[in-house]
């Protein structure tokens, strides 16, 4: 039986389109079969990174988005307010938090059950598009204790995967 | 005699309009295109086919089927007609019955607003393409060296467009004979008279004007009227220019580096550009080699499917570097070679993060309390990479073994399955003393997940 259909040397079929509204650009590259039905891969030249789910992602955008960072901040880092303390993380424009973890002195810090931007139980959350951590003084809910009071020799660590826009 | 002084090569150019580009000119010794030329003689031909092949006038005489004569009036013919009021054959009998016409006028159609512009250099043409091209004949050096298909291409200039006018008697015996003919050409007009396959003009028949007259003695029956054709002449050639040009696209485009120049405007199909090089700035080269295609290839599961996934490889035939599957998805934990899109990249190497409650277990086993990860729809094709899975009780990390599969001490948790699907799971161990690992869950109790997922 045979298993394989290989493409014949010579011949026209394509498994490839560029699309682009410009003759001499392949914003997006399309990958095809014999029949042009697209298979779920492209991809996107004009970026350079992937943004949907068919594209294809490079090494480096593969690095960039699955490799985590790691970085230690003290209180002097983040922006005091009444009831919370923010910190802005300086990601570039197309950046975002996928996901994120936060400790102090070893102690892991919760997110919400409902979701890393909601506050319902919250020790932090995420706000300003998933590109700020709100990290949550010492409060009560429901009676239980969340969130945490810093002091100057308290050592934060937040890691956290990219996501991009 | 005198010889005469050559002129400067700038007055040549004025008095001969240069010299032709040699890039452009193609030989056309063996060529099977003929020339296109449409005369005066093709619409009159045209008239002459469809009277006798497509309307077929007929008369009944004396119970035979007669076919009518048609004949084209030379001016010796038509004088006669004007003349005598009818046609006599060389035993001076008269002819009836038939059809004679004759070319009256022509004239411009000026409601089609286009032309040659020049008939000393036509810049309108038509154009054709040959579709078997004997440059297209297959070869191995054309693959191995990715040469593209050419096209043989004709540009024709464009005809000028006229109305050409008829003029046309019938005789007939008999009125009745007279009356079939008529209705026999008063229904063709309007189409396309001329041969199938050939040149083809619309016709048009105004009016006809029944002038029978008694003459010698005897009663001819004649019916004159006007034909128009809409017609276009092209002549074959003009001041010693064919009006038919060949011209064949280019076989190859070689881009050989990047630029940031406009590529289309140095790309002109008429000079046949073969290489475009441009080496400034890097040393890199492409190779040059065979088309994209050779070097991708479908691959189908049993017979008469369709293609479903593309292989990737680096020589003609050889073994497969990458594959891009039909679903996007790896086939297993140990499909190396399938391409990830950004869907299953998120799904294999996102980190996961879930956030439950003490109480969230959905079993208690003995001393183990089990927590759903929630895989969701994914559980049945994917489950939690080994290794990948962190707890964390309230704040303080917990510890599994090294296979995290295994709930041996000194295991606080360890990775387990449902009913259903294996490693979706995550068992936390009950502690029976204070000594021993494991802890006893209550609903106040946070724990935080993270974790990555794997194909099963």
């Amino acid at each position: 039986m045979r298993e394989f259909l290989q493409g014949y040397k010579g011949s026209n079929r394509k498994f490839m389109a560029p699309v682009s509204e410009s003759k001499f650009n392949a914003d997006v590259m399309e990958f095809k079969d014999t029949n042009s039905n697209r298979v779920p891969f492209q991809m996107a030249n004009q970026k350079g990174y992937a943004t949907r789910n068919a594209d294809v992602i490079n090494f480096g955008d593969g690095n960039h988005r699955y490799s985590i960072k790691r970085n230690n901040y003290k209180l002097s880092n983040f922006s005091e307010e009444s009831t919370y303390y923010q910190l802005n993380l300086g990601l570039n424009s197309t950046d975002n938090l996928d996901n994120i973890s936060v400790s102090v002195n070893t102690v892991k810090q919760a997110f919400s059950p409902k979701g890393n931007t909601e506050t319902f139980e919250a020790d932090f959350n995420l706000v300003d598009n998933y590109r700020q951590v709100r990290l949550y003084k010492k409060y009560v809910q429901n009676s239980k204790l969340f969130g945490i009071t810093l002091t100057s020799s308290d050592s934060i660590q937040i890691e956290y995967q990219l996501g991009r826009t | 005699m005198a010889r005469l002084k050559p002129l400067p090569r700038s007055e040549r150019r004025i008095k001969y309009g240069g010299v032709a580009n040699r890039g452009t000119i193609k030989t056309r010794n063996n060529d099977t295109v003929k020339n296109v030329e449409v005369g005066l003689l093709d619409v009159d031909a045209s008239i002459m086919y469809y009277f006798n092949n497509v309307i077929k006038p007929t008369v009944i005489e004396q119970g035979e089927e007669v076919k009518v004569p048609l004949m084209y009036a030379n001016p010796e013919r038509w004088a006669t007609i004007r003349k005598q009021g009818f046609l006599r054959d060389s035993k001076r009998q008269v002819i009836t019955p038939v059809i004679a016409f004759k070319r009256t006028s022509m004239a411009k159609r000026t409601e089609i607003a286009v032309d040659k512009l020049d008939a000393n250099d036509p810049k309108l043409f038509y154009s054709f393409e040959k579709k078997y091209s004997s440059q297209n004949r297959y070869n191995r050096f054309s693959t191995d060296q990715g040469i593209l298909p050419q096209r043989e291409l004709y540009n024709v200039a464009m005809p000028d467009y006229v109305t050409l006018n008829y003029e046309c008697v019938i005789w007939t015996a008999y009125i009745e004979q007279m009356n079939k003919i008529i209705g026999k050409v008063n229904w063709a007009d309007g189409s396309y008279w001329g041969e199938p396959g050939k040149l083809k003009f619309q016709s048009n028949i105004e009016s006809f004007e029944d002038s029978t007259e008694m003459g010698e003695g005897e009663r001819f029956i004649k019916t004159t009227f006007s034909l128009q054709l809409y017609g276009y002449l092209v002549p074959e050639s003009f001041n010693e220019k064919i009006n038919t040009q060949k011209f064949i696209t280019p076989k190859k485009i070689d881009i050989i580096d990047e630029t940031d120049m406009s590529v289309s405007s140095l790309f002109n199909p008429n000079t046949k550009t073969e290489t475009l090089r441009v080496t400034q700035g890097s040393t890199k080269k492409n190779s040059g080699l065979a088309g994209t295609t050779d070097f991708i290839r479908g691959k189908i599961y049993s017979v008469g499917q369709e293609i479903q996934d593309l292989e990737f490889t680096n020589i003609y035939g050889g073994e497969t570097m990458f594959v891009m599957r039909f679903d996007g998805a790896p086939t297993s934990s140990r499909d190396f070679k399938a391409v990830i899109n950004y869907e299953q990249g998120n799904k294999f190497y996102q980190q996961n993060t879930l956030v439950l409650s003490g109480s969230q277990s959905s079993s208690l086993s003995g001393t183990t309390q089990l927590y759903d990860l929630q895989l969701g729809s994914d559980s049945s094709s994917m489950s939690v990479l080994t290794g990948s899975l962190q707890v964390s009780l309230n704040g303080t990390h917990m510890i599994s073994n090294t296979n995290q599969m295994t709930s041996e001490s000194p295991a606080d948790f360890f990775l387990t399955g449902s009913s259903t699907y294996s490693q979706t799971h995550l068992a936390v161990l009950g502690n029976s003393s204070n000594l021993s690992p494991g802890f006893n869950l209550v609903t106040n109790d946070r724990l935080h997940i993270t974790y990555q997922k794997t194909k099963s």
